[in-house]
């Protein structure tokens, strides 16, 4: 693969836009990933799909003044996902309800065990459906994208400090979920 | 949180499922709608060049290409047999809107940690549809006032001023009854903060709603069930009774919203032209069900989701025009190949909207001494009947106090109390918050953490006090801090629409620090 950058590939596929296709093929199956995991098979297709064809038309305006192309592009993501978030919500709900099923006839469980993260699955995943969308947003940008603070803060359009002060609110408020749910399911006296 | 990292990390892998069987197609057909875009960029404007690499084009699947004449010819012939249809049958959709007051016999809670009450004098139906396919009841919207200063929107099919869903298409075992929603289920719909006229703003639209309304999830699992699920899951999961049949022709285009006061009509595409509504109701509700035509939805027929704030999100594709009494009419850009694929509407505002009025807060008027409390114990005890965040956790090394469970595994944590004064009020708990922060020593890798917030509504003057928790398997100062946040932005999506430019940030309570040795 071409050791260019990706800012620089971007820059030389205004004249040449068939250079384009290299971003495709460094971005695309990480993107995918990431949407797939958020929304299933067929939004995840078109979603991918739809933020190259925007990437691609909008191409001439990315500055890269101080923001990745990576970043760039799963701002153009996250704008596409912003109006599917109900879609995210009952995917993750259908996961942990069909993931409760598996395990309602375990023993007791000891909460370190239940932190194993395994265990944990379906206990986060209505946590995460029960997160404001913009704070799921950040928190799913940094663990799932794996993207930075700036990269975030890029991605979305808003300063780093922004992006921390959601990503420790979007925490708190899964630990408290997680804090909540999960001592109810342990002993009592 | 690197426990919390690890576990949303293991969420998202057991999410992928099956990534690697479908990642070829799908980036197959995302490289063949990109080399279409490349294809088509204005020569003048950087042609491809020789020898250059272009996308792999896969081979279209199970179809071809149909000639551009024989398309149109095809379109017109289903277009004048759905009209003719839909005339013959009489099934034309006749709206018949209007305010009609219903009974409320309950106040239910809407989420655990959200508004309870509904104001039963503010509940409308405040639009009802025939179904396109003239099959069973009409379909409805509700909406209602509840405590928290948001507004509701309750979607679904109607029956007797009721929303709710039918035992039809798979849903409900299809038992061919009537099952209204209670008002904690708001259907396809949500709840959204109040402006400060007291009028909610909000689009929803989803292209593959259940034609039962059932709302079950019926895109989750398309391509069937996870591999790894086990096969007791799979046999729970269809055993449920109300697992909608989610093929195409049971689907919905479903469309609602309220446009404010001053709307005063809605124009939507429809696959014989266009078609125009009402907006009804001080909040100008309007509802629009259509059959899942991808000459309306293009391309992204799966599309689904809500708008939010000054800048209107709409179902592009559809709404061709909406028309206001006292402002311009905002104009949807024109249909095209693409879909439902652009968001905002930059050039319409949701006129009339009215943000709500923060008070100029600054550092000063919001700064309190924190105060801190550890509280060491080798066991901590939760309360097993009341799970709010102002029931602190207590130390419980002896016995355990009637109605508390001890927490097991709590001695690698430390819990300690925070407490301050609260300047400002929380009158939103969507809307704004108290906020505690706390960053690791710096010999264990230093990062913040959020510990908590108030998620609570907070009476200005009154002491909060939240309980943190903070490892004890490394020594050292763990500061923090509280801070306030007025506001993620105006109202929006169940009050979590993103910052607009400019919009005020956090404010510094105050900090503190918990030493572990």
């Amino acid at each position: 693969m071409s050791s260019e950058s990706d800012a620089s590939v971007l820059r030389r596929s205004i004249d040449e836009p068939a250079c384009f296709a290299l971003l495709f093929d460094r971005h695309f199956d990480p993107l995918y990933r990431y949407l797939r995991r958020r929304l299933g098979d067929e939004p995840a297709t078109d979603l991918a799909a739809e933020t190259f064809l925007q990437a691609f038309r909008s191409r001439r305006s990315f500055t890269g003044e101080g923001s990745s192309v990576r970043a760039w592009l799963y701002g153009i993501a996250a704008n596409l996902v912003r109006l599917r978030h109900r879609t995210e919500e009952r995917r993750l709900r259908a996961y942990a309800r069909a993931a409760a099923g598996c395990s309602a006839e375990e023993p007791e469980i000891s909460v370190e065990d239940r932190l194993d993260a395994e265990a944990l699955g379906p206990a986060i995943a209505l946590a995460l459906a029960g997160l404001a969308p913009a704070l799921r947003e950040v928190l799913v940008l940094h663990v799932w994208a794996e993207l930075s603070h700036d990269e975030i803060a890029a991605a979305l359009g808003c300063s780093t400090a922004t992006v921390r002060t959601r990503l420790s609110r979007a925490r708190s408020r899964l630990a408290t979920e997680l804090s909540q749910s999960i001592p109810r399911e342990v002993g009592e006296r | 949180m690197n426990e919390l990292d690890d576990a949303l990390g293991a969420l998202g892998r057991a999410l992928d499922d099956g990534f690697g069987a479908v990642a070829g197609p799908a980036a197959a057909d995302a490289a063949r709608r990109l080399d279409d875009a490349i294809r088509d960029e204005p020569i003048g404007s950087g042609r491809r060049r020789r020898g250059r690499r272009a996308i792999p084009r896969p081979a279209l699947r199970g179809h071809r290409r149909v000639p551009g004449l024989l398309a149109a010819g095809l379109a017109v012939a289903i277009a004048l047999v759905v009209l003719a249809v839909a005339l013959v049958s009489g099934r034309h959709r006749t709206d018949r809107s209007g305010a009609v007051k219903t009974v409320l016999p309950f106040g239910s809670r809407l989420h655990p940690s959200g508004p309870t009450g509904v104001n039963a004098a503010s509940v409308r139906l405040a639009a009802v549809v025939m179904d396109p396919e003239g099959s069973g009841p009409a379909w409805g919207l509700k909406t209602y006032r509840v405590a928290g200063d948001e507004t509701c929107l309750q979607a679904g099919r109607e029956e007797a001023g009721q929303i709710g869903a039918v035992g039809a298409y798979g849903s409900f075992g299809d038992d061919g009854r009537f099952h209204p929603f209670t008002f904690s289920d708001v259907g396809f719909g949500t709840c959204v903060p109040d402006d400060a006229d007291g009028h909610a703003f909000d689009n929803v639209a989803y292209a593959n709603a259940p034609a039962s309304a059932s709302g079950e999830p019926c895109q989750t699992f398309p391509q069937g069930f996870p591999s790894h699920m086990p096969a007791r899951a799979r046999a729970r999961l269809r055993a449920q009774a109300h697992a909608a049949d989610c093929r195409p022709r049971n689907q919905r285009l479903v469309a609602f919203g309220l446009l404010g006061p001053d709307a005063t009509s809605v124009t939507y595409r429809t696959a014989h032209g266009t078609a125009t509504t009402r907006p009804h109701g001080p909040d100008g509700a309007y509802l629009i069900v259509e059959p899942v035509d991808r000459a309306i939805c293009g391309t992204q027929c799966t599309y689904s989701g809500g708008g939010s704030g000054t800048a209107m999100s709409l179902p592009i594709g559809l709404i061709a025009t909406i028309a206001y009494r006292d402002a311009p009419a905002c104009h949807g850009p024109p249909l095209t190949n693409d879909g439902l694929t652009l968001l905002r509407f930059d050039h319409c505002r949701d006129v009339d909207y009215v943000a709500p009025l923060h008070a100029a807060v600054t550092e000063a008027d919001i700064a309190s001494p924190v105060h801190v409390e550890p509280m060491p114990a080798r066991f901590y005890c939760i309360h097993k009947g009341i799970s709010r965040p102002d029931v602190l956790r207590i130390p419980c090394d002896g016995r355990v106090p009637p109605g508390y469970v001890r927490i097991r595994g709590g001695a690698s944590q430390l819990t300690a109390y925070v407490s301050w004064i609260a300047r400002e009020p929380v009158s939103n708990v969507n809307d704004s918050t108290y906020a505690i922060e706390v960053e690791n020593p710096r010999r264990c890798g230093g990062g913040g953490q959020g510990l908590g917030s108030t998620q609570t509504l907070v009476r200005a003057g009154t002491r909060i006090t939240r309980d943190v928790e903070v490892s004890r398997r490394c020594a050292g100062v763990y500061r923090g801090a509280v801070l306030y946040e007025p506001s993620l932005g105006p109202a929006g999506q169940a009050g979590t629409g993103l910052p607009e430019p400019g919009s005020r940030g956090t404010f510094l309570v105050g900090r503190f620090a918990i030493v572990v040795r």
